[in-house]
C-alpha cells in the first residue's frame, strides 16, 4: 500500500543519502513533501498524520478522517520537535517555536514570556 | 564545552522506511556498551596483576527507554510490532545541542513491558538489543 508524505521525514542514515531524491537543510538530509512510499506498514504513517494514503488499500486500513489526520500531524509535528507536553498549547497559539540550545523559548508569532502568563494568572 | 539538555531530544524509530519520532517519552538511556576482551593471563605473566588482551570486536549494548504508554499511539505500536513480529529494527537519537546531533543504530531483539498503578499514568519500558554499534559521534 501507498502513502504520500505530508512533512518532510529526516533521514539520518548515511547509506539512504540520495542528493537527487532528498532535500539537504542545514547538513540534514529530509524526504521531501510528496515522497510516495509503498510499504506494508504505510497506514501507520497516515493514522500519525505524517502521510496521506496514496491508493484505496492504504486509505481503508488506515480508516483516518482527514480531522484526525490532520490533529495527529500536529501533535507529531510538536513530537519531532521535541516540544515539552506542558508547552503543546503554547506551541500550537504560536508563542514559541521550539527551543535554543540552551532550553530557553523560541519566541513565535505570539510569544509570551511562560511567566508573564503565570502574572496574569 | 557545553553541558547539552535533555529537553528537545528526539528518539525515533523505522516505521515503514524512513524514522519517525516516538511519542511520549519520559527518559532514555544507553548501556552495556564495551569493547569485548579476554583473560590473556599466564602462568609466566610477571607480578599479581591479571592481563586482558582484546578480541577486536565490541559488544553494542541495549537501548532503553521509558514512556507514557498509549495501545492506540501509531508509533507505540510499531515497537510492540518488534515483539509479535520479530524483524531488526532502525533507530537514531536526536540531541539537543547546537548542531542537533543524530546518532542511529539498529535493534536486534526488544524487550517490552507496562505497568498501571493508581497514583501514575500507564507507563512502558522499552529495552532494544543493539546489532552493531550506536552511530557515536567522532
Amino acid at each position: 500500500m501507498r502513502c504520500k508524505y505530508l512533512i518532510a521525514v529526516l533521514e539520518p542514515r548515511p547509506e539512504f543519502h540520495d542528493d537527487e531524491r532528498l532535500e539537504v537543510v542545514d547538513g540534514h538530509h529530509y524526504w521531501p513533501i510528496g515522497t510516495v512510499e509503498d510499504h506494508p506498514k504505510a497506514y501507520r504513517l497516515v493514522r500519525m498524520g505524517i502521510a496521506e494514503p496514496d491508493d484505496d488499500e492504504c486509505r481503508l486500513v488506515a480508516a483516518v478522517s482527514t480531522q484526525d489526520m490532520k490533529a495527529a500531524g500536529k501533535q507529531y509535528e510538536m513530537v519531532s520537535k521535541g516540544i515539552e507536553p506542558d508547552d503543546y498549547q503554547r506551541y500550537l497559539d504560536g508563542e514559541i517555536l521550539g527551543y535554543d540550545t540552551a532550553g530557553n523559548d523560541l519566541p513565535g508569532p505570539n510569544w509570551k514570556r511562560k511567566e508573564d502568563e503565570d502574572d496574569e494568572e | 564545552m557545553s553541558k547539552i539538555r535533555v529537553k528537545g531530544s528526539v528518539l525515533s524509530m523505522g516505521i515503514t522506511t524512513t524514522l519517525v519520532a516516538v511519542a511520549q517519552v519520559i527518559e532514555f538511556g544507553v548501556d552495556g556498551a564495551e569493547s569485548e576482551t579476554f583473560d590473556s593471563t599466564t602462568i609466566d605473566t610477571s607480578g599479581a596483576g591479571k592481563e586482558y588482551g582484546l578480541t577486536g570486536y565490541s559488544e553494542g549494548g541495549s537501548l532503553t527507554f521509558g514512556c507514557f504508554w498509549d495501545p492506540v499511539l501509531a508509533s507505540q505500536q510499531s515497537v510492540t510490532d518488534l515483539v509479535t513480529t520479530p524483524a531488526t529494527s532502525s533507530w537514531s537519537l536526536t540531541f539537543a545541542d547546537a548542531a542537533t546531533t543524530v546518532s542511529t543504530f539498529s535493534g536486534a531483539g526488544v524487550g517490552f513491558g507496562f505497568t498501571g498503578a493508581m497514583n501514575d499514568g500507564l507507563k512502558a519500558d522499552v529495552s532494544i538489543k543493539l546489532t552493531g554499534l550506536f552511530a557515536y559521534p567522532t
